[in-house]
């Protein structure tokens, strides 16, 4: 009997271990919703099915309201007298942006009481681009392709990695020290050498991270903090750079509506004396209001070849 | 749904299995259908009605073929034949239909239609009786593990499976170490080193230096490679744990000493396939030197038609053509036998050129990366150091994507797949690669961040 027992156990050992770390998976990701969240809607099916009453997680659709949107799609003329199926609960994709949008955001900026930048007042300058030797660039994959071929390398500093956000712009390690193999923090690297001019431009990562209301608070404390450490530098936002038309109607959160709502609320943070704001859109975005689809393969980044027009304009926007 | 998909891995497998373990013997076949539905109309909505309708019809059509039995008359057998030529054409039809004038195949179509295939030819020789049940029938050509992208498997392989078979505990938990195996390669490897070859594509293929094309061909070679090794590694895996044997699709492709050894070693089934239904059809090579050249033409231009019906597919295959008979010409030199790196190293020059051939659909875009690749003119706004930037990232992966490529992996798996140790690597593994995935998933842009 023993041996049966010990027998069973060693012929399915790999279900037993999978099993087990499957528990200790799920104990230490604590992701129980990925089993917890299907079970609720089995069961939420089932009770409806029995005509039961019951709740679904919200921005859920049931299934019943599944299958009338996919109706709805076979034709509108087929059922026209069915109601929009867009009107759905958790249908409208805008929604948990809403909120964001207009003067709220900048209430709760940060303490500088910005108005918002005049575009009109600043006279852009033209220069070259030693005007860049005391010039610092943040920020995420699209920095890192000015970094890498945008012609400025032996002029500004870049700190720059893929996937960089705002909440984690400070924070992250990413700053390479010469000589060392460790990485610091922007906010130590920024403690150790004055700037004179630091551009900003984040924002694609996290679209999906947040209201735009807390993006643009988090985007002014964090130029607050660079502020404290560099008193000198004039600090530019550059705007959320937009995409293709084509990546924008994917279908993922990555959206030039997104972006430009977000654009709308970093624009606001500017003051015009120390922050400004600098719409790079101008130089990269054609009649369809999105990237230009010839500058770029994956429709968000510029392909090397075209990373000169943006520090084309760098140069014909710098700062009186 | 993908094998590699949160979605399969973590209900529809265990759900399915949990199922169709207590489902008694003279029932599998149904409860196995009834998950490969549902399982297909998880990626295709749209043609939910394609494959069972066109499934029927072949049955109808193999057992209408069959010529054994009865003693058949002349005029019975010419009709026979007409029956089969137009069963043919239909079925070929169809797939060229979506292959031609609609964006995006239906989920499996070619897969399919070269088994529906294989068997209609085999049943209209004789080679194999046609199939007298509906279920086994639509078991065999709609098995979930190889539905979507193969092996292909011919029937006769399975006939007796199908019938009965025994599922066992030392099958079962061989499958699914195979499956996790394969799963690693695929999640691990492939989605991993995907992103040198999106990185190559961001910069634009006019802006690279000619390394960093050579790291970018050398990159998709392995992506390519793990991706669908590793599915087919899955689909073997759960042929074994639904209780049959699927046949091997890859046999360590990259050690080849030549294209014609690779492609011995590459996709295998899918080179019997035209080698026995294409090739020997044409008279393979007892014609003559001039007609073996002129039926390879055929055979690989098909293959390229097979995959796409691009011009850069059809410049794959010709690429693919030349070197094959360039190897035949070599081959009657006698020193040449006695070579031993050098043909590797051709091997190894050939095959990323062939790849990107295969990888890149606009000719435009073609030519400029093959320029770069063959140093033709200057990068636009390069950056001379690129291919250390890619190093400098990518260097890990790409060796140990090296060391899988020679089967010690193979090797150690074979060789100690029954100890405990291996069963709680492949345990951690498996939840590794479903972390990984979670991960991609909750943030599409974690494997390639903006």
């Amino acid at each position: 009997m023993e041996g049966k027992k010990e027998n069973f156990f060693k012929r399915y050992e790999i279900l037993f271990l999978l099993l087990l770390f499957g528990i200790a998976f799920f104990i230490v990701t604590k992701r129980w919703d990925l089993y917890e969240k299907p079970i609720h809607r089995v069961v939420y099916e089932v009770r409806a099915f029995l005509g039961m009453e019951g709740t679904l997680p919200e921005g859920e659709k049931s299934w019943a309201e599944m299958w009338a949107e996919y109706r709805g799609s076979l034709g509108k003329d087929i059922d026209a007298e069915k109601e929009d199926p867009s009107n759905g609960p958790g249908g409208d994709p805008e929604d948990p942006l809403g909120d964001g949008s207009g003067d709220s955001v900048g209430d709760g900026a940060n303490g500088q009481g910005m108005d918002g930048q005049d575009m009109t007042e600043i006279l852009w300058q033209t220069v070259d681009e030693s005007y860049f030797d005391d010039a610092l660039f943040i920020g995420d994959s699209r920095i890192v392709g000015l970094r890498d071929y945008g012609n400025l390398q032996e002029h500004a500093t870049f700190y720059a990695y893929e996937g960089l956000n705002i909440y984690r712009i400070l924070t992250a390690k990413y700053v390479e020290v010469p000589g060392q193999m460790k990485k610091i923090t922007v906010e130590e690297a920024l403690g150790q050498r004055q700037f004179g001019k630091i551009y900003l431009m984040t924002g694609i990562n996290e679209l999906d991270i947040g209201t735009t209301q807390r993006f643009a608070e988090t985007y002014g404390e964090v130029i607050q903090r660079i502020h404290e450490l560099q008193p000198d530098a004039k600090i530019i936002i550059q705007s959320i750079m937009l995409v293709t038309q084509k990546r924008a109607e994917k279908g993922d959160f990555v959206t030039n509506q997104g972006i430009l709502e977000r654009n709308q609320a970093l624009q606001t943070l500017a003051d015009g004396v120390t922050v400004f704001y600098l719409d790079i859109n101008e130089a990269i975005t054609d009649e369809s209001s999105g990237m230009n689809p010839t500058y770029t393969t994956d429709g968000i980044h510029l392909k090397a070849k075209y990373v000169p027009l943006w520090t084309e304009f760098l140069k014909t926007h710098a700062l009186p | 749904m993908e094998f590699s998909s949160l979605a399969f891995l973590l209900y529809f497998l265990p759900v399915f299995f949990l199922i169709y373990l207590i489902t008694p013997k003279s029932l599998k076949n149904v409860t196995l259908i009834a998950g490969s539905y549902l399982f297909y109309l998880q990626g295709e909505w749209k043609y939910a009605l394609l494959l069972p309708v066109s499934m029927i019809a072949n049955f109808l059509l193999g057992k209408c073929l069959d010529p054994r039995g009865k003693a058949v008359e002349e005029t019975k057998k010419k009709r026979k034949d007409v029956i089969y030529l137009l069963a043919v054409i239909a079925n070929l039809a169809v797939l060229c239909h979506f292959k031609l004038w609609t964006t995006g195949l239906p989920l499996g179509l070619s897969f399919y239609t070269f088994q529906v295939l294989s068997y209609l030819i085999d049943v209209h020789a004789g080679e194999i009786p046609a199939e007298q049940s509906l279920i086994r029938f639509v078991t065999y050509l709609g098995m979930f593990p190889k539905l979507v992208s193969g092996p292909i498997t011919p029937y006769a392989s399975l006939r007796e499976a199908l019938r009965d078979r025994r599922i066992g505990a030392e099958r079962f938990t061989e499958g699914i170490k195979v499956f996790i195996l394969g799963l690693s390669l695929k999640t691990l490897l492939a989605d991993r080193i995907s992103i040198l070859w999106a990185e190559v594509g961001k910069t634009g293929y006019e802006s690279v230096t000619w390394r960093y094309a050579w790291l970018g061909a050398v990159g998709y070679s392995m992506m390519l490679y793990f991706n669908f090794y590793g599915y087919s590694l899955m689909a073997v895996g759960l042929g074994k744990m639904t209780g049959f044997e699927l046949p091997e699709n890859f046999h360590l492709p990259y050690l080849a000493r030549s294209v014609r050894d690779f492609y011995r070693r590459w996709h295998i089934t899918m080179g019997l396939w035209f080698r026995k239904y294409v090739y020997f059809h044409l008279g393979g090579n007892r014609l003559g030197e001039g007609r073996t050249i002129l039926n390879l033409l055929a055979v690989w231009l098909l293959t390229g038609f097979w995959h796409g019906v691009s011009a850069n597919f059809f410049l794959w295959g010709v690429f693919l053509w030349l070197c094959i008979i360039l190897e035949r010409f070599f081959d009657r030199m006698r020193f040449v036998k006695r070579l031993k790196v050098l043909p590797h190293l051709w091997l190894w020059f050939v095959i990323p050129i062939s790849w990107m051939l295969f990888a890149i659909t606009d000719i435009h875009e073609l030519q400029a990366y093959l320029l770069r690749m063959f140093g033709v003119g200057d990068p636009i706004n390069g950056n001379p150091m690129d291919y250390l930037i890619c190093l400098k990232r990518h260097l890990i992966i790409l060796l140990s994507g090296m060391v899988c490529c020679t089967g010690i992996v193979e090797a150690v798996f074979e060789k100690w797949k029954k100890r405990l140790w291996m069963s709680v690597l492949l345990a951690a593994l498996f939840w590794l690669c479903v972390w990984k995935i979670l991960a991609a998933g909750s943030n599409p842009f974690l494997y390639l961040s903006f």
